[in-house]
């Protein structure tokens, strides 16, 4: 038993260290701080209990007790385990290793629309973009150890994006969608999705999915179960469109572009899972919302081909077990529904297409000279401040850009490769995007100069 | 070549036509306080590149290993700009102007220490040239020749760029490739290492003519 409380007093003095290594390292963000405190005071927590077992050991022979105590340790072993898995969430989170312009991006969109933005960004080594809630776990661990220890926000979470895209700030956008879970989240809409939806709506989802559950048989011991999980998948699904639908609203077609180019290379591996709706079927309800939204008319017109590209994913067959066609089938009904709930968590902060029209001209022209699209080029012969293009304009036009094969650059930069062209283009958007922030703040407080200035 | 007075400046800089081949590019626009008579002052970024030179013994672009011993001997580092780079006596960085600078053909540009700055013993550039069709932000050779440590803040006003008319221009746009350092935003690590081919056809010289 000694033995016991000595190693996970080990453990937990080595991940103690571990949490002071790190912390020497440059933060990224106010949250990456206050979460390497947390796991700090979780392994104090766990320190002190293993010297408190080990003073009660030395005077006590009970052997319920020692039932109890043994218990306890295993507890705090535990703890300490999940605290190095969490470390992991402070890999390549440093400031150099996330892309600053979409560090920007994200926390100007989550200021607009809530007030709950608790998240660090880290990059990993598989090829995905993934959002992993953290807060409630945590705070849950917490709670059995000590209640002096102040909780995380519940919907604390990490945003994960490949780090071979670290550079990619056009691909990155995809963040923009795991933004979107950390929203519905930090509203707890999981649980309110399936009591709040209309009563017709809600009856014709039983019937589908008691349809799907039955499959044409009669009722027997499973069909509970069936029916249980195929209720599951779909408030999965709608999550996972929900996340679509913020991201949609909140940058407009990037999203879509940004989805495709990640998507596409899985080919015929592309199936429904628990958690997602398989790419032709998120692909149609990401048309349909661009549709509502009157996007569809700028893609057409700029880049048709990705219009039809994505057409024509949409319309690929799916090749998915049957237990997921109740969601399938399910999803395109609520439709509506869901768009409806997205533009409430969005505060009805919306990225209208006559936003982008004002300044495509621009971004293009100044992405064709091989310059940031962050101003407007008429606005700087002009009295008083330079007009700054906003983030969410450049990063479209930038796609467009590069949907449109780098239009002129062969006149220009004809030496460059595909993968170099696109490495520059990225280089513009993000410089692009941190001149938009840094500029705008500054325009706040001072005008730049015109030409009249000095005639 | 001449050099460009402020208004000559401003008048390229505020060509209505994005696409005319005359029209020069400072990203963001200056602010009213940074042109100066016949110059724009520029700002220093948020990357750096500082050097570590415990890990090896010396930068020898005729050796073979010289990628991996520059990249042992540099590190990049962001500073955010409510924060300062403290540079020490006799102390090398690169940094990287905050102004992203594109140049029409036609012009041909030098950049320099403010003096300002060059007073208080820092100097900014040792490459000083920025040639027509040059597109990027500008990377900064800072070294503190001065007797006190300098404390560097993204944001300040240390260099200063003036602008000289080309006459030869012929009007085509110059690629990208003009320049290896060409399009970039922040700091790159020296590439010493490319002029390594180059040095072998020296060394067989002197192994063929003893020379």
């Amino acid at each position: 038993m000694l033995k016991l409380t000595t190693i996970v007093h080990e453990e937990a003095k080595a991940t103690k260290k571990l949490l002071d290594d790190i912390s020497l390292k440059q933060a990224s963000s106010e949250h990456y701080d206050r979460l390497l405190k947390f796991l700090n005071s979780l392994c104090d927590e766990v320190i002190e209990l293993t010297n408190a077992i080990g003073l009660y050991l030395s005077s006590t022979n009970d052997p319920q007790q020692k039932e109890v105590l043994q218990t306890w340790l295993i507890f705090g072993s535990y703890v300490i385990r999940q605290i190095n898995d969490y470390c992991s969430s402070f890999e390549h989170a440093e400031i150099l290793s996330v892309p600053t312009a979409i560090r920007l991006l994200l926390n100007k969109l989550l200021t607009a629309v809530t007030n709950r933005k608790a998240f660090i960004i880290r990059g990993d080594t598989e090829f995905n973009y993934t959002y992993q809630p953290i807060g409630a776990r945590l705070n849950e661990l917490a709670l059995q150890l000590s209640r002096s220890i102040t909780p995380l926000e519940e919907s604390f979470a990490v945003l994960i994006f490949p780090i071979a895209y670290s550079k990619n700030v056009m691909a990155d956008c995809n963040l923009v969608h795991e933004m979107g879970h950390l929203i519905v989240d930090g509203e707890k809409l999981t649980v309110k999705l399936e009591s709040s939806l209309p009563p017709e709506l809600k009856k014709t989802v039983a019937d589908t999915i008691e349809r799907h559950a039955r499959n044409g048989k009669q009722l027997n011991f499973y069909f509970v179960q069936r029916k249980d999980k195929m209720n599951q998948i779909l408030n999965h699904w709608i999550h996972e469109t929900l996340a679509d639908f913020v991201a949609i609203l909140l940058i407009g077609p990037c999203s879509l572009f940004s989805f495709m180019k990640l998507i596409e290379p899985l080919g015929a591996h592309d199936r429904d899972d628990d958690e997602h709706p398989c790419t032709s079927i998120r692909i149609k309800m990401m048309l349909a919302i661009l549709q509502k939204l009157k996007w569809d008319d700028v893609i057409n017109k700029e880049c048709p081909h990705v219009w039809k590209r994505a057409i024509e994913i949409a319309s690929r067959g799916r090749h998915s077990d049957p237990e997921y066609n109740a969601a399938a089938e399910c999803l395109p009904l609520i439709e509506d529904y869901i768009y409806n709930v997205a533009l409430a968590l969005c505060n009805r902060y919306v990225y209208a297409p006559n936003k982008f029209i004002a300044v495509k001209e621009d971004i293009y022209a100044l992405l064709e000279r091989g310059i940031p699209p962050a101003e407007k080029c008429a606005s700087s012969s002009t009295l008083g401040a330079v007009d700054i293009i906003d983030p969410e304009s450049i990063i479209n036009g930038g796609w467009i850009f590069y949907e449109n094969d780098f239009p002129k650059w062969n006149d220009f930069y004809g030496k460059l490769d595909h993968t170099e062209k696109t490495d520059f283009l990225n280089r513009l958007i993000g410089k692009a995007i941190e001149v938009s922030f840094v500029e705008e703040a500054r325009n706040k407080d001072g005008s730049t100069c015109s030409k009249s200035d000095t005639q | 070549m001449a050099v460009l007075a402020a208004s000559q400046i401003l008048n390229r800089l505020h060509i209505e036509d994005p696409r005319d081949p005359r029209r020069l590019y400072i990203m963001p626009t200056p602010k009213r306080s940074d042109v100066k008579d016949a110059s724009i002052d520029l700002v220093l970024g948020n990357y750096f590149i500082v050097t570590k030179t415990a890990k090896f013994s010396i930068l020898d672009a005729g050796e073979g290993e010289t990628k991996k011993n520059i990249a042992l001997y540099q590190e990049k580092v962001f500073i955010p700009f409510n924060y300062s780079l403290v540079l020490h006596l006799g102390t090398f960085v690169l940094g990287v102007t905050w102004q992203y600078i594109g140049m029409p053909d036609d012009l041909f540009a030098e950049v320099f220490s403010r003096s300002t700055w060059g007073r208080a013993g820092l100097t900014v550039a040792t490459a000083v040239s920025i040639h027509p069709g040059f597109c990027g932000c500008l990377t900064l050779e800072l070294v503190n020749n001065g007797n006190a440590p300098l404390a560097l803040r993204p944001g300040a006003r240390i260099a200063q760029i003036i602008f000289f008319d080309v006459q030869a221009g012929d009007g085509k746009p110059i690629p990208i490739r003009a320049s290896k350092y060409c399009g970039l935003i922040e700091p790159d690590f020296s590439r010493l290492y490319e002029e390594c081919e180059e040095l072998k056809g020296w060394k067989n010289i002197g192994i063929n003519l003893q020379l």
